[in-house]
This record gives C-alpha cells, sequence and structure tokens, in this order.
C-alpha cells in the first residue's frame, strides 16, 4: 500500500510543473470477462458484470507529445457468480483511482490527436449485496457484503479532439487490469481462482483546456 | 328375568250387530288424594279431571286449570268407584262400581253404574248383579261396560243397556277376572287392577286388558303371581266388532295399563308393546320376576312424539322413574324422575301437551311438552378414551362437556368410584353448560396393559332426568400389544363382516342399533339408522350376502335389512310394511341362515315364552324362506326340538352359526350340547354332549371344522383337538387365510360380582390374546394347535365383561357364548369386539419385529460419548424402532412410531425415532452411571450403560432443511446459520444452540418446551471466544420456545480480526464446543 502512495503523489508532482491543464468528465460502458474458478466440477465463472462508469480527470499536456493525468472513476460492476445453469448475483461497485501517462501522435495544439496511455493505481471493490447462508454456487464461492482495494493496472488508447477554444472531446477504451479478490470475492476452501480480471472500459468525455 | 315371556294362546274374533336413593327434582305436579285413585277421566272442557277415588268411594273432582290443581267438591256414588269414562262431548260421566265388600264369596259381589249428566247437574244409579272393571267411550255414544260377569253397551241418555252375547264370544263368561282379595279393603281387589282399558287416539277403538281365568296361583293381594293368562279386548266402536285375544305371559301382564297410539295399530299393554297383528314388537326388558305388582306402575302412548312414556318397575323397592322411549322398540332417551310412581290409566290432553296419569299417591299431572325445556343434565360425551403405555409418563387430559338439555342452566356434581385413584377432575360441581377436563395419571394405570374402565357419576339437584353416566376408558398397554382403537360407546354385543362389501355390522343392545363402520376408514356409516327389536343379540347375513338378520331377547320377530341401503326390507313376498320374521311365542336370541336343499333356511335359538307340555323349553324355530312366520318344528330330525324334563340348567342362550357355505349350522349350549344340521339333508344329524359347560367362543369355519369355547370339532363334533387355555377365556374365532384365528381374554378375578339379580361389571385382567389355529394337515404336531400369540393393545369382550350393572328398562342379554372376531372382505384386517369399541389389527398382527439393541448413547452435537442431564443424545443401534416417526407437537412425546426409551422410572422425550437411532433428551437427574432401555413391539433391550457428564458443550446441528447438519450458530442481522455464504462480520450480534451446559434456573422439564417468561438461564454462563478475541455474551440459557436446546448470544467486537478459519469456542466450566467460522472486518 506504501508503494502505490508515492506512485501516486510522484504523478501528481509531475503534473503540477506542467504549463496546460486540462480537466474533463465523462462516462462510458465496462465489459468485464468472468474468470473460471477450478477445482469444483463443473467449472464455476465469476467476476464483475458489466456496467456503465463514471469518471473525471485532470491532466497536463507537459511536452509536445506527452501528458500526465489522474482519474477517478465508479464503475457500477455487481458481482457475478455462476455454474451449470445457475447463476448467482451480488450488488456491488468500485472506486478506481489511478494515474496515466499518455503519448500523442499529434503535437500540442492540433484538432485531433490520438493517443495511447498506461499507468496505474487502485481499485477499491465493495461487495454491498445481501449475504445468506443458502447462497447457491457456495461451493465454487462466497460473494461477501465486505470491502477490500486491489492494485490496478490499466492500458488505453483514445483520440482527442479540440471542439472550440478550450474545449475539447475524448474518446478511448481503457482496459483496467487487477489480481482476483479475496475477501469479496472469497474462493471455496476446495476451489481456485487464478489470474487478473480484466475491466475493459469505453468512454467519452468533454474537457476543458486552460 | 329368566324364562319371561308372552304368547298368544288363541285369536278369537266376533261380529256383533247393535249399532330410592336421595332424591332431586322431579318432573310434574303430584297432586296427593285421600283415598285410593282407580281410574280418571278428563273433562277439558270443564277443566276438571274426574278420580275415580276407589278407597274413599267417591269421584274427586280436580281443577285442571287451577296452578296448583286444587280438588274441588267430590262428586258422591253408592259403590267404591273402580272406573270412570267421559261420554263424547263431556255430557255424561259414566262411573262404574264394585261392590264386594259385603260379600262373603265371589258369587254375591255386585256392582253398578252411576251416570252424572253434567251439563244438567242429575245422577242415575243403576244396579248391576256383577262388579264393574271397565267402561269407556269411544267416538260413539254408547259406553262399554264389562262386568265379572257381562260385556255390555250403556246409553247413558236413557240408562239403557244392552248385554252383549257373551255366547258369541267363545262360550265363555267374559272376562272372568279373579279376585283374590275379596274383603281386604287395604288393597284393590285383584280384578279391579287386573282390567285395564285403552282408548286409541281418534276414538275408534277401545282395547280393555283384564284377567281370566284359571287363576293365578301364589299371588298376594294386590299382587298377581309370577305368571298368568289375560284377555285382550279390542272393540272397533265403528263396527261394534269385538276381537279377543288371550294371552299367557311370565311374569303377568303388568302394570295393568294399556296406552293406544292414534289409529291402534300400536299399543302397549302391561310390559309388551304391539301392534295390531298382535306381534310382540318390543317388551320392557328389565321387570319384577318373583311377583308382578299390577297397580304400581304405568305409561303413555305419545302418539304425536313417536314415544312412549312408561314408569315400569324392575323391583319393588324402585323408585318413580318414568322412562323416555321410542315407540317403535322401547329404546331408551331419557330417565326422568317422578315425583311419585305412575298407577294406572294415563290420559293425554288433546293438545298432547299434558299427561295426567293415577298414581300411587293421587294424580300425576306431568306437562310432558315442556320436557324439553326442563332441566336435563347430560355430558355430550359417551365416552372419554385415555391412551398411554408403558412410557408414558406425563397426565393426560380430555375434557367432557356438560350441558343442559333443557337449554338452560343446571348444577351437576361429578363423582367416581371411591377409592378411585389416578383421575382427577377440574372441577367436580358446577353449573352448566361446562367443560370438564378430566386428568389421568397413566402411571396408577401401567399395571394393567389393557384397558381399565372407571364410570363417571353425573348428579344434579335441579335436573329431572338421571343423567347417563360417562365411561372413562384408560389404555395402557406395552408396545408389544398390537393393534389400534376405535371407540364405540355402548354395550357390543356381535359383529359381522359383509362379506363382499366394505363393512362391518356391530349390534349395540342398549340402544337396539345395528351399527356399520367401513372397513377402509374405520369410521361409522352414518345414516340411516338400523333399528332392531329390543334387546338384539346376535346378527346373520343370508347366503346371497343380500340381508343382515338381528335376533332379539325382548321382541319377537328377527328383523331383515337389505345391505345395500342398510335400510329396513325383506325379501318378496315380506309386507313391505313389517320387515321381519315373526317368531310368536318366542324370542329368537341367536339367528343363522343356512341352505337346506336350496332354500335358505332361518335357523332361530330361542328363549321359549311358551313351552308346551311336557316340554321344558323348545329350542328352535325354523324358518324356510321366503316367508313371515317362523315356527318350531316338533322334531330336529331325529332329535326332539325340546330340552328334556331333565335338563339340569336354565333354558336359554343356545347359539347357532352357519358355516361359510350355508351347508352347516352349528348349536352350541351352555350345558355343553351340540348340535349339527346338515343342508344337504335339511335335517339334523349330529346331537352329542361331550362335556358339561360350553361358553365363549363359537364358529363354524367350514363344513367340517367347528369350534365352541376351546373345543375344536369335526364333522361329528367330535373334539378333535381342545385349544389351549393358558392365555385366559375364549372371546371370539375366524379365518384368517388359511388358518383360522382366536381372541382370548382373562379376567380380572378382584372384580365383577352378582348380587341378587344385579350384576356388576368384570374386568379383563391385562391385554387379550389373538393368535391363529393350525389348519395345515402337513405341519404334524403343530396341526390344529394355535401359534402366533399376539397381545392386543386391549382385551376382547367375553361374556363376564359384558355383564353390567342394569339401568332401568335398558335391555342387557349377555349370551355365555361371544363373536367378537371378525375379518372383512379381502382379508385386510382383522377386527375384534373390545372393552373401547372396536380394536384393529393388521392381518400380520404376529409379524416377527426385531428385538432392540442398543449400541451407543451420544452426545448429538459432537457424536461424543459426553452426554448431559437434560442433553439432547442419539441412541444408536438396531431394532429401536419398527418404523422412522418424528414428533409432531411438543411437549415431546414419550412414546413415538411404537417405540419408547426409558432410564429407571423415567421416559425420555424423543425427536424422532428410526430403526437405527432415536434423539431423545435425557432426564434433568440423569447423573454418573445410568442404564438406558428402549421398548418396541419386538421387546425390550438389555440396558445400556453409560456415563453422564455435568457439563458437556455441544453446538447442535441444524437438524433439517438445506442447512441441515451445518453447526447451528446464527446471525441475528439475517436470521441465517454461520457458514462460508454467511460470514460473521464485526459488531455482528450471533446466537449460538448448544446442548449441555448445565443447570437453569428456574429449571424446565425435559421435553417441555421452554417458556419465554421467566427466562430459564444457566446458573454458570460459559465463556466464548471468537479467534481468540473474547465476546460479549447477552444472554445464556434455555431457548425459549424450543425444548432442552440452549441459546447463548453474543456480539461481535469491531475489532475483530477477518479469518477464513476462526475458532468460535464456548467453555463451560472446564470443557469446552467448538467450530471454525470465516470472520470478515469490515
Amino acid at each position: 500500500m506504501l508503494k502505490r502512495l508515492a506512485l501516486t503523489c510522484w504523478l501528481l508532482a509531475g503534473a503540477a510543473y506542467a504549463q496546460n491543464w486540462y480537466v474533463g468528465a465523462g462516462g462510458g460502458y465496462g465489459y468485464a470477462p468472468k474468470l473460471t474458478i477450478s477445482g469444483v466440477t463443473p467449472d464455476g465463472k465469476v467476476g464483475l458484470e458489466n456496467g456503465g462508469v463514471l469518471g473525471a480527470y485532470f491532466g497536463e499536456d507537459t511536452y509536445k507529445y506527452w501528458s500526465g493525468e489522474v482519474h477517478y472513476v465508479h464503475r457500477w460492476d455487481n458481482l457475478s457468480l455462476s455454474s451449470g445453469g445457475t447463476t448467482v448475483n451480488f450488488a456491488g461497485h468500485s472506486d478506481i483511482l489511478h494515474a496515466d501517462f499518455l503519448r500523442h501522435f499529434a503535437p500540442r495544439g492540433s484538432k485531433v490527436r490520438p493517443f495511447v496511455a498506461a499507468g496505474g493505481g487502485v481499485r477499491f471493490l465493495a461487495g454491498t449485496g445481501t449475504e445468506s447462508s443458502f447462497q447457491p454456487l457456495g461451493n465454487y464461492a462466497a460473494l461477501t457484503a465486505t470491502r477490500e482495494s486491489l492494485p490496478l493496472l490499466d492500458a488505453a488508447v483514445g483520440v482527442r479532439v479540440k471542439y472550440s477554444s478550450g474545449v475539447e472531446l475524448r474518446f478511448e477504451v481503457r482496459d483496467y487490469m487487477s489480481p482476483c479478490p479475496s475477501k469479496v470475492i472469497a474462493v471455496a476452501p476446495n476451489a481456485s481462482l487464478g489470474g487478473w480480471f480484466n475491466d475493459i472500459v469505453a468512454s467519452g468525455s468533454i474537457g476543458y483546456t486552460f | 328375568m329368566p324364562f319371561a315371556g308372552l304368547r298368544i294362546i288363541c285369536a278369537v274374533s266376533a261380529v256383533l250387530s247393535l249399532g330410592v336413593a336421595s332424591r332431586a327434582a322431579t318432573f310434574g305436579t303430584a297432586v296427593p288424594v285421600r283415598g285410593t285413585v282407580s281410574d280418571i277421566a278428563l273433562d277439558e272442557s270443564r277443566s276438571r279431571l274426574y278420580i275415580a277415588n276407589f278407597g274413599a268411594g267417591r269421584i274427586e273432582v280436580m281443577n285442571t286449570a287451577d296452578p296448583k290443581f286444587g280438588l274441588l267438591t267430590p262428586m258422591t256414588v253408592s259403590n267404591p268407584p273402580s272406573v270412570v269414562a267421559l261420554s263424547p262431548g263431556n255430557h255424561y260421566l259414566v262411573v262404574g262400581e264394585y261392590d264386594a265388600f259385603n260379600a262373603s264369596t265371589t258369587a254375591t259381589e255386585t256392582g253398578g253404574v252411576a251416570i252424572f249428566n253434567l251439563d244438567q247437574g242429575t245422577r242415575q244409579e243403576l244396579v248391576l248383579p256383577y262388579p264393574v272393571l271397565s267402561v269407556a267411550f269411544g267416538a260413539g255414544n254408547q259406553a262399554l261396560v264389562v262386568t265379572k260377569g257381562a260385556f255390555l253397551l250403556l246409553d247413558p241418555a236413557t240408562g239403557r243397556m244392552q248385554t252383549l252375547g257373551v255366547t258369541s264370544l267363545g262360550g265363555a263368561p267374559l272376562p272372568v277376572p279373579v279376585a283374590v282379595c275379596t274383603a281386604n279393603v287395604f288393597s284393590f281387589p285383584g280384578n279391579v287392577v287386573e282390567a285395564a282399558t285403552g282408548i286409541s287416539g281418534d276414538q275408534q277403538t277401545i282395547l280393555i286388558l283384564a284377567e281370566v281365568g284359571p287363576p293365578p296361583t301364589g299371588g298376594t293381594c294386590g299382587v298377581a303371581a309370577q305368571s298368568d293368562v289375560a284377555v285382550l279386548l279390542r272393540y272397533q266402536v265403528g263396527s261394534s266388532s269385538v276381537e279377543q285375544f288371550t294371552w299367557s305371559s311370565t311374569p303377568p301382564l303388568g302394570p295393568r295399563a294399556v296406552s293406544v297410539n292414534k289409529d291402534a295399530s300400536r299399543f302397549v299393554g302391561g310390559w309388551v308393546l304391539m301392534d295390531s297383528d298382535s306381534v310382540s314388537r318390543a317388551e320392557f326388558p328389565n321387570l319384577m320376576t318373583s311377583a308382578m305388582d299390577l297397580r304400581k306402575g304405568g305409561h303413555a302412548f305419545d302418539y304425536s312424539r313417536n314415544l312412549i312414556y312408561a314408569d315400569i318397575m324392575a323391583s319393588l323397592t324402585d323408585a318413580p322413574v318414568m322412562h323416555v322411549m321410542d315407540a317403535d322398540n322401547l329404546t331408551v332417551r331419557q330417565r326422568i324422575q317422578l315425583p311419585q310412581m305412575m298407577s294406572g290409566r294415563s290420559l293425554f290432553s288433546s293438545d298432547m301437551t299434558t299427561v295426567y296419569s293415577s298414581s300411587d299417591g293421587g294424580v300425576l299431572v306431568l306437562p310432558v311438552a315442556s320436557l324439553t325445556t326442563a332441566h336435563q343434565l347430560a355430558a355430550l360425551q359417551e365416552d372419554v378414551v385415555f391412551q398411554s403405555d408403558i412410557c408414558t409418563r406425563s397426565v393426560i387430559s380430555q375434557s367432557i362437556n356438560l350441558v343442559d338439555l333443557g337449554g338452560g342452566n343446571t348444577d351437576f356434581t361429578l363423582s367416581l368410584p371411591s377409592g378411585t385413584s389416578g383421575i382427577r377432575l377440574s372441577q367436580t360441581t358446577g353449573t352448566t353448560p361446562a367443560t370438564v377436563r378430566i386428568d389421568v395419571d397413566p402411571m396408577v394405570f401401567q399395571s394393567n396393559a389393557g384397558t381399565t374402565t372407571v364410570m363417571l357419576t353425573l348428579t344434579s339437584s335441579n335436573a329431572v332426568n338421571i343423567p347417563f353416566p360417562v365411561r372413562l376408558l384408560i389404555n395402557t398397554r406395552d408396545l408389544s400389544q398390537r393393534g389400534q382403537i376405535v371407540n364405540v360407546p355402548g354395550k357390543l354385543v356381535d359383529i359381522l363382516a359383509d362379506p363382499v362389501r366394505n363393512q362391518v355390522y356391530v349390534l349395540r343392545q342398549d340402544k337396539n342399533l345395528v351399527l356399520v363402520f367401513d372397513t377402509t376408514t374405520w369410521k361409522q356409516i352414518a345414516a340411516p339408522l338400523m333399528r332392531t327389536g329390543n334387546t338384539p343379540t346376535s346378527m346373520a347375513i343370508t347366503q346371497d350376502h343380500r340381508y343382515l338378520l338381528v335376533g332379539n331377547d325382548h321382541s319377537q320377530l328377527i328383523n331383515f335389512f337389505d345391505l345395500a341401503t342398510l335400510q329396513p326390507s325383506a325379501p318378496s313376498p315380506f309386507y313391505p310394511s313389517s320387515p321381519f320374521i315373526r317368531t310368536d311365542g318366542a324370542y329368537p336370541d341367536s339367528v343363522a341362515v343356512g341352505q337346506g336343499l336350496g332354500k335358505p333356511v332361518v335357523w332361530a335359538a330361542i328363549r321359549d315364552a311358551a313351552p308346551p307340555s311336557g316340554c321344558t323349553g323348545r329350542i328352535f324355530f325354523r324358518a324356510t324362506l321366503p316367508t313371515y312366520f317362523a315356527s318350531a318344528p316338533t322334531s330336529l330330525g331325529v332329535y326332539e326340538n325340546c330340552y328334556p324334563s331333565t335338563y339340569a340348567g336354565t333354558p336359554r342362550f343356545p347359539i347357532v352359526s352357519a358355516s361359510p357355505s350355508g351347508l352347516s349350522v352349528m348349536l352350541a349350549m351352555p350345558d355343553g350340547s351340540v348340535g349339527l344340521w346338515d343342508g344337504t339333508v335339511d335335517e339334523w344329524v349330529v346331537s352329542r354332549q361331550d362335556v358339561t359347560t360350553l361358553s365363549g367362543a363359537y364358529g363354524a369355519l367350514s363344513d367340517n371344522i367347528f369350534i365352541t369355547d376351546n373345543r375344536l370339532l369335526d364333522q361329528s363334533l367330535f373334539a378333535q383337538a381342545q385349544l389351549e387355555t393358558t392365555t385366559g377365556s375364549s372371546s371370539g374365532v375366524g379365518l384368517g387365510g388359511s388358518d383360522g384365528l382366536r381372541t382370548t381374554t382373562k379376567l380380572d378375578s378382584t372384580t365383577g360380582s352378582t348380587t341378587g339379580s344385579t350384576t356388576t361389571s368384570s374386568t379383563a385382567s391385562g391385554p387379550g390374546i389373538i393368535e391363529r389355529i393350525d389348519f395345515n394337515p402337513n405341519d404334524g404336531p403343530y396341526y390344529l394347535q394355535t401359534y402366533g400369540g399376539t397381545s392386543t393393545i386391549e382385551a376382547p369382550q367375553i361374556s363376564a365383561t359384558l355383564q353390567t350393572t342394569q339401568v332401568g328398562q335398558i335391555g342387557q342379554t349377555i349370551s355365555a357364548f361371544t363373536r367378537t372376531l371378525a375379518v372383512p372382505a379381502h382379508q385386510s384386517s382383522v377386527v375384534l369386539l373390545s372393552q373401547s369399541g372396536l380394536t384393529i389389527l393388521p392381518p400380520d398382527f404376529d409379524a416377527a419385529t426385531k428385538v432392540p439393541v442398543v449400541t451407543s448413547v451420544t452426545n448429538v452435537g459432537n457424536g461424543s460419548t459426553n452426554v448431559t442431564a437434560d442433553g439432547q443424545v442419539l441412541i444408536s443401534g438396531t431394532g429401536l424402532a419398527p418404523d422412522s416417526a418424528v414428533a409432531g407437537v411438543e411437549p415431546l412425546p414419550s412414546t413415538l412410531g411404537d417405540a419408547c426409551v426409558t432410564m429407571g422410572s423415567e421416559a425420555l422425550p424423543l425427536f424422532w425415532v428410526s430403526p437405527t437411532q432415536i434423539q431423545a433428551v435425557l432426564p434433568a437427574d440423569a447423573s454418573a452411571t445410568e442404564n438406558l432401555i428402549v421398548h418396541t413391539p419386538g421387546g425390550v433391550s438389555s440396558p445400556f450403560t453409560f456415563q453422564v457428564q455435568t457439563v458437556a458443550p455441544a453446538i447442535l446441528p441444524v437438524d433439517s432443511g438445506p442447512q441441515a447438519g451445518l453447526s447451528r450458530v446464527v446471525r441475528q442481522k439475517n436470521g441465517e446459520v454461520v457458514d462460508f455464504t454467511n460470514p460473521i462480520h464485526a459488531k455482528d450480534a450471533i446466537s449460538i444452540y448448544l446442548t449441555g451446559l448445565g443447570l437453569t434456573v428456574p429449571a424446565v422439564v425435559p421435553g417441555d418446551v421452554t417458556p419465554a417468561a421467566p427466562p430459564s438461564l444457566l446458573v454458570t454462563p460459559p465463556v466464548v471466544t471468537l479467534g481468540g478475541t473474547s465476546l460479549n455474551v447477552t444472554f445464556a440459557g434455555l431457548s425459549p420456545g424450543e425444548v432442552s436446546v440452549y441459546r447463548v448470544d453474543v456480539s461481535v467486537p469491531f475489532n475483530i480480526h477477518g479469518a477464513s478459519q476462526a475458532p468460535l469456542v464456548v467453555t463451560e466450566g472446564t470443557a469446552s464446543a467448538s467450530i471454525q467460522v470465516r470472520v470478515v472486518n469490515p
């Protein structure tokens, strides 16, 4: 946890030196492929359900082709567990905070600026559903009403389009990658769950440069 | 009443052309008369009742409009008035006189008639050479006057009399009464009381019952001898025709009163209810046998309600009691206490609301229409059954409902026989309506592994009736006793299974009914009622399975019922209105239907009312169907139809039984005689007496196997085998599959007694036995022997247990022989007549069952052998119960699924039982080394020894539902069991359910539901930790609403450490219980 906070502070410090600041906000929709729970026959699937996102960002076009920015994203991501035709849903959401570097493919000031981005942050995952000792598929995993924070890496591709003086539109696709949760989604003792969650979010936003 | 009977000697008709105990409330008003009342006449137009005061020699006049029924100025007559009669329109009062007091012999007796013109206030006296015995008006204007020497018609307007041609009545001067006390002023002359008159409601028929010669012997003044001959004259007013019937009866036909219905189709003469065909439809069953006092007693025929009100003495000391009886068969509905005994004539008011009856102290005024609103105490239940077993320790409670049949409120007092213990009444006195709880402590009765009968007596100071008692039937059985009880109140004396229908017929003697039960549900088929004659004794079914026949001991007829409709019916050409066979002069106690040369032959073993000369009594009446009459064959093949003059016993209660084919009918008599009728030749072919007594079970199981008592007879009635007698007296026999079936009952020798004519009941000692009889000749030494003996839940009836104290005019005729076993069609069960009604057994009643064996006693919570008092245990083994069963209601039963568990004198409450496991609660006082025993129908286990700890906590599992087997630790937030998907959270409140935590205050009886208030708290609260962190205990005690379950409530701190597996530990004293739970924080 300490390392994650240090990274975040460094990114913010870098932004403070920039000359072209911008902020923006937008929304989108996330798609998260399910992971496989093995060790129980048949295999089960667990993960986040698709859902909407809302977010905001703040950054600086520090260099001609490089930018740095910080994002906050709220993701409505109910939990889902399924196997053999049975599906268990459990209310949940995530709050994501991450910082990215952007490499544009057009110089600062261009009307259209495609870019790629990469960075990292933290995902605060919360299960908010109603627990039950009668939860189906309890031999796969328990969906639990608790919270846990997960490290997160992300990568994105997008484009920034200048709409008018100071106003720009932005479209991007981003993949949030984090390790499997262990508390909100607690895998049953005889089951196993490995790998990272990918949460692919397509979003659009509007920004203002000042 | 041995050998009582009635017969018609002859019938001649002629047509003459002319023109005790302390008494409480009583019903009605007694109007005392200074003198002796011999007759009454009612003048409703003047509100007067004219009372012939024989002793004072005058006519008393009672004002019926006076609420106190005061007597007015009497009317004087010249001679003692023996009878009075009013003409139609109430113009004339005719008084018959009897002047015999100055006569030295009966030949000089004289009489007369006084005619009062009530309109003009004049009187006319006529002198007659003979005392007047009867005067009666019908609808005509002439009075029928019967004297000792003549039969006259009197015109009261003119005073002219016309002598009827007595020679046309057979040449004998009629009537010919006998005066046995010619000069005794302190008693009635016999020929006054020995003549009585009744008039039909339509006034068209006058019936006169009078004594005729030869004089009875052995009587005293006013008291007739043991038998006599009486004549019944039927005078038809419209046609002026007279019919005469002469009767011989034992005892004499008393009380000397005649009560007639509206059209004279039925009347009661003395103690007989007859119809217009002179068939004895029913007779009062309990009469004085040594001497009938003709002056005492009386009756009234209420044809508007189809009732008969009768006060009939069974002994000279009887208190006055009016029986309210059904008019078809004299079934007693109620017994009403009277202030005085009815004595002679009774008259109805024209609106049928009031009966005026001469009494032994004057006159009774009985407002019978208001009887339905008079205080009458009754219990709505005839029987109350308490069922328990060897393991039942708790009190069994049932309730009875006491009501006032008059719709009001009346006081009541309940009492049990002195010395009764183990029965407690919630109240012994009170006011109706009331529900009285009866608590029975089964442990008091467990020495009798059967049914104990205790009579609960009801009395009231305000009720006018004598309430029927309630029978408390307390069944305590060992689990090895088989069968189920179907309670059927009443005296059940015979049972027959329908060969083709799912029906069983049961004869209820005290109510004169055939009860029909559905053998698939064992519910009584409600309607219609199959009413028999009086005191039915036996049944038979015709070979075509269409008709049920019923023999009666106080009716001279055999009832017929159509089994398809359960209605009275008989094969053509029987009279549709008379679905019975007449047995004039005989009471058909036992009936059987055989097939004689292809025709149905009814054999009735009778009680003979009219033995012919030289014969102590005939044995049989016979009827070849279809016919309306049965009669006594002069001979039975080569044998006489007669008890020999040397017959030592009382010639009654022979029984007959037909084989299934109908080709054989067996006769058995209490003196040991047996006989056999062969239907292929229609003759009695065997008669022999190899023993001196026979009683108990009887049956013709086939054409060559017969059973009487314990003797198994072949087709020559030779005793091929003697069945065992160690199990008691034989009760019933039957066929079950290829074997025979037999039941036996042992009597409790300490009960039962006979005092005079009163017999108190005898009770069975313990259960009865049902056993099979081996009919397979290939079975060597077992052939014709009994096997498979099995105890029944209660004892089958035998003659001694059917005998109860006689109650008024409720019939009781119990044969020495009993038929108490029936196998319904399709052999789906075996049914017995038993103490509480019916006992239903499966056809494999003797199927082998395992003897229970206990192998372990463990804690339900953790499976260890650490168990505690009041703790839940799991008893494992084999044969622990016949089947699985779960307790349905709380408190927990001590017997479940025919299994129970005892420790010392205590029975364990049971949650559930199965053949291999039983979950139970240990007694609260269990400690150290204990022995446990399991009881089942298969027997009793050997004692299993185990140790009981002071505390042995164990978390209980969930015992049902999808979480069954999980430890019962519940999150109060959602009320669900803690598990992997429902983990404990910080700040949760948790309930832990356990067993074996030890003493609580206040204590709760094991097996009982823990009350919510006051809470039953642990004396020493436990310590609870979660992952090593102590939890705050908020409650520790027995869980309210549950049975023997401890609950410990704890709260989880906010800083609890999350863990996928954390130990939750409950420590009580030095012992602890723990489970692993998942903890989440936050």
